[in-house]
């Protein structure tokens, strides 16, 4: 009887919202504020609406390398001037127009192209203890560039990176409870973008928090459709799975790279990897081991398990989850595979 | 609603009829179980007397890795050595050891099911919590199956192992070993 009770309370509430809500769109939804600051090479643009919009979307102008364009979805421009000129090394201007059926648009005038930035949108909810209205924010930065990276060995290659585990299966937790698939996903981002960056064909078997085969699967099937990521990739010249070790006893420490020896080209790239991993990691040379890991086995091309550094070592989980050690091992691993091509291609 | 109640009734027992068709199917299908796997011993142990005549203790090496997870160390123990050898030395595996310098990577609660020899593999068996409570990556996984591995194919007539859950092949343990055939003697674990 309670249990009617309560869901028919919560039915009378959600009928109330539906009202509320319904009322709330008929009014316009207006642009109250514009705000950009640059901090630490960063440019952040931020527009305050005197209400939460229903979509809002930012992009490349299609045909325009140096622009960027953001939908604002039934937004009134207000009073906010149409023009504004930005003070900044990454973007000259905004403009702000109105189209269609009282849809907002923001243009963001680069001052580089594109290609070399990179960006992203996200919205904030308004604040009542600060004041702060609804926010879109807008982020742009220049895209990471290796120093002393040759492109020429990795330039026209295809790598297929594998972020270890993800979705239902966290791989290993550190003691602060830092996740296994969260940075093998963070530093495969950042490998991702500076491959590009030099001219390399990336493709990767997750880019979110997810399973690749899907949540419940046996261990076969999610590994199996990590391998079939590569299969199904025309050329791929490597196959690279990213982990973080964990052990038992705490103590256990430093940076290792596994091989399945199906070709002599398998531990060259284990090699390499390690190589520039601990040059630019600075963590203690477990070395480079022959292991029968499922994604190398099965790979028909060279491929690598890297193990960048133990989650289950309190120092090195917290070297894991930092920006800076994400950095100099993602950089650390192009430049091993760099190394790589290098070597087989002669 | 009477006629409604029957329904419903009868659909359960549907149910409930072809869950226990389920269960009862899979456990026929238990490539390993127990019993049979101790009458091959047995049989092994009577077809050879010699073994019988020897000593009811014997000192054997069990593995276990270092703290840094770099390789495998030899831990001498004493077992007795009835009609199940083997059971007794994967059981001296699981007691683990007080050596501080060693760690316990045996994942916690783990029982020994059964054991049985066929063509020179070693068919190991461990209760669910083998993979319920394992923790560890690359290394871990490494050094817990080495440990087996390489404690088992001391004896030559064992060349390599495969292990089991609840009598089932599996796959992996937390995603990156291939344990679904069995594994040879890890050799480059015990380098010193």
């Amino acid at each position: 009887m309670q249990k009617k009770i309560v869901s028919l309370m919560l039915f009378v509430c959600l009928f109330c919202l539906q009202g509320f809500v319904g009322a709330e769109a008929q009014a316009a939804n207006k642009i109250t504020q514009f705000h950009y600051s640059t901090v630490k090479d960063v440019l952040q643009i931020e527009i305050g609406l005197n209400k939460e919009i229903p979509g809002v979307a930012l992009q490349a102008v299609d045909g325009n390398s140096s622009a960027l364009l953001l939908d604002l979805k039934q937004t009134q421009l207000g009073s906010i001037k149409k023009r504004i000129a930005l003070d900044s090394k990454l973007a000259q201007s905004i403009e702000l127009k109105q189209v269609g059926r009282g849809n907002g648009q923001m243009i963001i005038a680069l001052a580089q192209p594109v290609s070399s930035l990179k960006y992203k949108m996200y919205t904030l909810p308004a604040d009542r203890k600060t004041g702060k209205p609804f926010r879109v924010v807008v982020e742009i930065r220049k895209a990471p560039v290796i120093e002393g990276f040759s492109a020429d060995n990795v330039n026209g290659k295809t790598i297929v990176l594998d972020p270890g585990h993800g979705g239902s299966d966290t791989g290993a937790v550190g003691p602060d409870g830092i996740m296994e698939k969260d940075v093998t996903l963070a530093v495969a981002m950042k490998v991702e973008s500076l491959l590009s960056a030099a001219g390399a064909h990336v493709v990767m078997t997750r880019e979110a928090d997810c399973d690749v085969y899907g949540p419940g699967a046996t261990d076969r099937q999610e590994l199996q459709a990590r391998v079939d990521v590569g299969a199904n990739t025309p050329g791929a010249d490597v196959f690279l799975s990213i982990h973080a070790n964990a052990f038992t006893n705490q103590q256990a420490h430093g940076t290792a790279a596994y091989y399945y020896a199906k070709t002599d080209a398998d531990g060259i790239l284990a090699q390499s990897l390690q190589n520039r991993m601990v040059q630019y990691g600075g963590l203690y040379d477990r070395g480079v081991s022959e292991a029968n890991f499922y994604v190398m086995k099965h790979s028909a091309m060279p491929a690598s398990l890297v193990e960048m550094a133990f989650i289950s070592n309190p120092n090195e989980q917290n070297l894991l989850a930092s920006d800076d050690f994400q950095d100099k091992i993602a950089k650390g691993i192009c430049l091993g595979l760099n190394d790589y091509f290098a070597q087989i291609g002669n | 609603m009477k006629k409604y109640r029957i329904f419903v009734a009868a659909i359960m027992s549907i149910f409930l009829l072809l869950s226990i068709g389920c269960d009862s199917a899979q456990k026929a299908q238990t490539p390993a179980s127990s019993s049979s796997a101790q009458q091959t011993d047995d049989k092994k142990a009577v077809q050879q007397p010699e073994k019988k005549t020897v000593a009811q203790e014997e000192t054997i090496q069990v593995y276990f890795p270092n703290a840094d997870g770099t390789k495998l160390i030899a831990v001498s123990k004493k077992i007795k050595t009835g009609n199940d050898k083997y059971k007794a030395v994967m059981q001296a595996l699981l007691e683990g050891t007080t050596d501080k310098k060693l760690t316990v990577v045996m994942p916690k609660n783990t029982k020994l099911q059964s054991i049985k020899i066929d063509k020179n593999v070693a068919y190991v068996d461990f209760s669910k919590e083998f993979i319920k409570n394992f923790t560890g990556g690359s290394t871990g996984e490494i050094m817990l199956v080495g440990s087996i591995v390489d404690t088992l194919t001391e004896y030559p007539e064992i060349k390599a192992v495969q292990i089991f859950v609840d009598g089932k092949e599996i796959d992996s343990l937390s995603g990156h070993m291939d344990l679904s055939t069995p594994i040879q003697r890890m050799k480059d674990l015990l380098k010193n």
